[in-house]
């Protein structure tokens, strides 16, 4: 049964009788999967900030992904704080029942945090993955909130405390993911930003084409039928009635006697006289005055993760590569691929005309790769597919156990010849990051004959085993 | 052939006078004689004037006064960019261009307002509802800023001196309230038909308007190119509703007691209609308007203290007779030789051909010497086609114009006017304008 704790990076005593105090700076000490939640003293709003800010932005899954409860009064909590954590209780209300309830609601994050492999040991570093992982942790749908507190206009508040800098690297991580397809994003709202600082504080006014100044005034024009006369509508008043200036005749109906061709603008500057009032933007943040087509026009999205991003907040981000593979290239399942491998080893055997070849290819670093690469990856991973495809025909058969681990049946091609391959796609491979990037991609590899290749599970052990040895 | 020679030969003057009285008494007298000695008197003062006009145009390029270059029109956003070039190359440059769009249904607006974002333009109105001609032109008017008022059509080409010519009237005469300038064919060498306009515009607008200057009856300034003192537009409030825009603006001047003179220096081209088709929808409209303005509108100048119904009815009669006059004395003249000299109707149908093309190559001639070197370089072989202008102006045109006076008496189908919006036309008529 796991228990909620009163988190402190200083020691401080829990307000709370039955809950125990989690101390920061004494962490080894605690059995970390044990802790349901940490309760966040909302006392003081910045005081709570900072604490919740040493939850989320610690690189231990075990810390960062753990959900908390501010606590305090509920009328003096402080909404903008509320927002981000996962839930918030004022200290009356808890009860050893409420306590227990909790850490119950809690249960099925703290589950799908158990669930991360070696998640005792990892450490998670790069501010991608950790929102990747706390959005999938909650199966949370992030949605922007509207705030005049932040000059962009908006901030996705649950991520917030992910990360330590109040800039717009929140919205880069989002749409990082969103590009590699880990998270789907919807469009919520199309918003102006000033392209000097990124600023959503924008007036909008009508100005003289000529001089530029604001100081505009807006008139009608009037068409008397009767006798042509066309003037500001201004002219045509005469009392509480329109009567034109020309003929002295009233104007009665619109349409019927006259009618308005049109309206018009005069600059009380420099009386330019015009139609089509120049638009400008001014800044509030950095005060300077642009063409509303030279601002930023960006969506501002909600995001959920995708069925791939939920894969990969478990597994790891290197599973992106086998989604591109899979693609690109025709990936069979491990079934099929044993299908196919049980009838070409028959065929071989039966006829004895030719040979053919299993390939088993291990590709040893694309986490570390992934990371190095950032936004790149997704392009060199296609590109990498593409050399996949160069290299193997259209009638061998690819699987892939797990994203970097792979078994390519080759048919008609004798072990030699599959040697030759394996080794046209390392050289490949190589071409291809001495050109992108000052990393290695490591290659390892084996080849079989078919006819002595039994059984492929034990095979693949046997070829992991024997690659890690090395 | 024979037979000709001795029909004139046994004419004595007064069967001469007898048979081709029509020219000898009206054509002749008017076309021919009065015209020379008009147009001389032109020369003469223009020499006398020498020194006039050198300190007008002095004083022009000193006071530089804003010269506010209006074109108001429907769908002539075509038009434009070659205007705005023409504008550009001229001598006199203080002005100001203002464009009224009267609704165009194409992409006009948008060919303006890249116009006017370049610069080109100086004001650009775009009235969703179209107003009619009087309506545009009077939109102009209202956000002009200039001293003068010139009023070009989009589709006309201004020569490079064009501005500043149409201007030295003011500077020489302040009587002169309007200037009209001199319309020419830009198209003459495609057609036929746009060959016979060229010498048609020669002799009743270079000639015929000059003419009509030194006899103080100037009646009409074209739409494609004529000037205005601000002043004077104001003062009769700018141009009125109905077909006869040209013509009416001119008589409202003239009410007003300034002078309205032709200047055929300030040349703008004009392309005219290309076929005989074309050309007759095109007369069948100005004649109409002829009458209308003539006769309805302005019917107090030929009778200033017109009285209440018989007196008004009396001014229609005389109006319509002698409107008229010149117009159907032709029928007169054949019928009744139709039914006196039967025998010799040939003949003298050869000999009435004879005389208007004598006339025609005279006027064609007096026109040719206003018109400068360079034109008549580019017009003299149009020379050629002398021959055939009795056919055109005597049998073409009046027919047409006979039927468009009669069309017009008979029914008020001026109104209907394609330029004037219906509504426009329906409050027009209803009032009687
Ligand atoms: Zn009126
Ligand atoms: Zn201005
Ligand atoms: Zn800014």
């Amino acid at each position: 049964m796991r228990t909620p704790f009163y988190f402190s990076r200083n020691n401080a005593a829990s307000p709370l009788a039955a809950v125990g105090t989690f101390n920061l700076a004494e962490i080894s000490t605690y059995d970390l999967a044990s802790i349901s939640c940490f309760l966040v003293d909302g006392k003081s709003a910045s005081e709570a900030i900072d604490n919740i800010g040493a939850i989320r932005q610690h690189d231990n899954p075990l810390i960062y992904l753990k959900p908390i409860v501010l606590i305090g009064n509920m009328n003096t909590l402080i909404k903008t704080v509320e927002e981000n954590v996962d839930h918030s209780a004022s200290v009356e209300q808890f009860s050893p029942e409420y306590l227990d309830n909790l850490s119950a609601s809690f249960e099925t994050i703290n589950q799908w945090i158990d669930a991360i492999p070696d998640v005792a040991t990892v450490s998670d570093s790069s501010s991608r993955f950790k929102t990747l992982r706390l959005m999938a942790s909650r199966d949370l749908k992030i949605t922007p909130y509207y705030t005049v507190e932040h000059h962009n206009g908006f901030n996705y508040p649950k991520l917030k405390p992910l990360f330590a800098k109040k800039d717009n690297s929140i919205e880069r991580t989002l749409e990082f993911l969103e590009q590699q397809q880990l998270i789907t994003a919807k469009l919520k709202r199309r918003a102006h930003f000033c392209p000097h600082c990124d600023c959503a504080f924008l007036n909008f006014k009508e100005t003289c084409p000529d001089c530029q100044s604001d100081n505009i005034e807006t008139d009608e024009l009037i068409h008397h039928f009767k006798c042509g006369h066309t003037d500001s509508a201004a002219k045509f008043k005469h009392f509480n009635k329109m009567q034109c200036p020309k003929c002295d005749n009233d104007l009665k109906h619109i349409g019927v006697d006259y009618d308005k061709p049109s309206t018009f603008h005069e600059c009380n500057e420099c009386s330019h006289t015009f139609q089509d009032p120049r638009v400008l933007a001014d800044c509030y943040n950095c005060h300077r005055t642009m063409e509303p087509d030279n601002l930023d026009l960006r969506d501002i999205n909600e995001y959920e993760v995708s069925a791939l991003g939920k894969n990969a907040a478990i597994f790891g981000l290197d599973a992106l590569f086998t989604s591109i593979l899979s693609t690109d290239l025709n990936l069979y399942a491990q079934d099929e691929f044993k299908n196919f491998l049980a009838v070409e080893r028959s065929r071989i055997k039966r006829y004895k005309l030719s040979q053919s070849s299993i390939a088993l290819i291990h590709l040893g670093n694309l986490e570390s790769l992934f990371e190095t690469l950032g936004k790149k990856a997704e392009q060199v991973f296609k590109e990498l597919s593409v050399v996949f495809k160069s290299v193997f025909r259209e009638s061998d058969v690819i699987s892939a156990r797990n994203e970097s681990v792979f078994c390519v049946l080759m048919t008609e091609t004798s072990e030699t010849n599959a040697n030759l391959a394996i080794s046209r796609l390392s050289a490949s491979v190589d071409d291809l990051f001495k050109t992108n990037s000052n990393i290695d991609l490591l290659i390892s590899s084996a080849i079989y004959n078919v006819v002595e290749f039994d059984s492929l599970e034990d095979q693949l052990d046997l070829f992991l085993a024997e690659k890690s040895s090395l | 052939m024979e037979g000709l020679l001795e029909f004139v030969s046994n004419l004595t003057p007064a069967q001469m006078l007898a048979y081709f009285w029509p020219f000898f008494l009206l054509d002749m007298i008017r076309y021919v004689f009065l015209e020379i000695i008009l147009i001389s008197s032109y020369f003469f003062k223009k020499y006398l004037n020498k020194a006039k006009i050198r300190k007008a145009r002095h004083t022009l390029f000193r006071s530089k006064p804003l010269v506010s270059v209006i074109v108001p029109g429907k769908n002539e956003g075509k038009h434009l960019a070659k205007l705005v070039s023409a504008l550009e190359n001229q001598t006199y440059q203080n002005f100001e261009l203002i464009v009224v769009d009267d609704g165009s249904d194409d992409n006009t607006p948008y060919i303006c307002r890249q116009l006017q974002a370049k610069g080109k333009i100086d004001v650009f109105i775009r009235n969703e509802i179209r107003g009619g001609k009087a309506s545009a032109a009077n939109t102009a008017l209202k956000f002009s800023k200039g001293k003068y008022i010139v009023h070009v059509d989009a589709d006309s080409h201004l020569a490079s001196d064009s501005i500043e010519t149409i201007l030295l009237p003011f500077f020489i005469n302040s009587e002169i309230g309007a200037v009209g300038g001199d319309v020419r064919v830009a198209n003459a060498e495609d057609s036929f038909a746009s060959r016979l306009q060229s010498i048609e515009y020669l002799k009743t607008i270079t000639s015929g308007r000059t003419a009509a200057t030194e006899m103080h009856i100037l009646r009409i300034i074209s739409g494609a190119h004529g000037a205005f003192r601000c002043d004077v537009l104001q003062q009769i409030e700018g141009w009125d509703v109905g077909p006869g825009l040209d013509g009416d603006i001119t008589l409202k001047i003239r009410k007003l007691n300034y002078r309205v003179v032709h200047e055929p220096k300030a040349i703008c081209y004009t392309n005219v209609p290309v076929s005989f088709k074309k050309l007759a929808k095109q007369r069948y409209r100005w004649d109409k308007s002829m009458v209308r303005f003539r006769m309805r509108k302005h019917i107090d100048i030929l009778k200033p203290n017109a009285n209440f119904r018989l007196s008004t009815f009396f001014s229609v009669a005389e109006n319509i007779l002698f409107n008229l006059f010149f117009d159907i004395k032709w029928i007169v003249y054949f019928i009744f030789m139709l039914l006196t000299s039967t025998e010799n109707l040939g003949y003298i149908l050869i000999i009435n051909y004879f005389l208007y093309f004598l006339a025609n190559c005279i006027q064609y001639f007096v026109a040719m010497a206003i018109v400068g070197e360079e034109q008549q370089r580019r017009d003299g072989l149009l020379a050629l086609f002398l021959p055939l202008m009795p056919f055109y102006t005597g049998v073409y045109l009046r027919i047409i114009r006979t039927y468009s006076y009669l069309m017009e008496l008979l029914h008020k189908t001026s109104f209907d006017d394609a330029w004037n919006p219906w509504k426009v036309s329906k409050i027009a008529k209803r009032e009687n304008l």
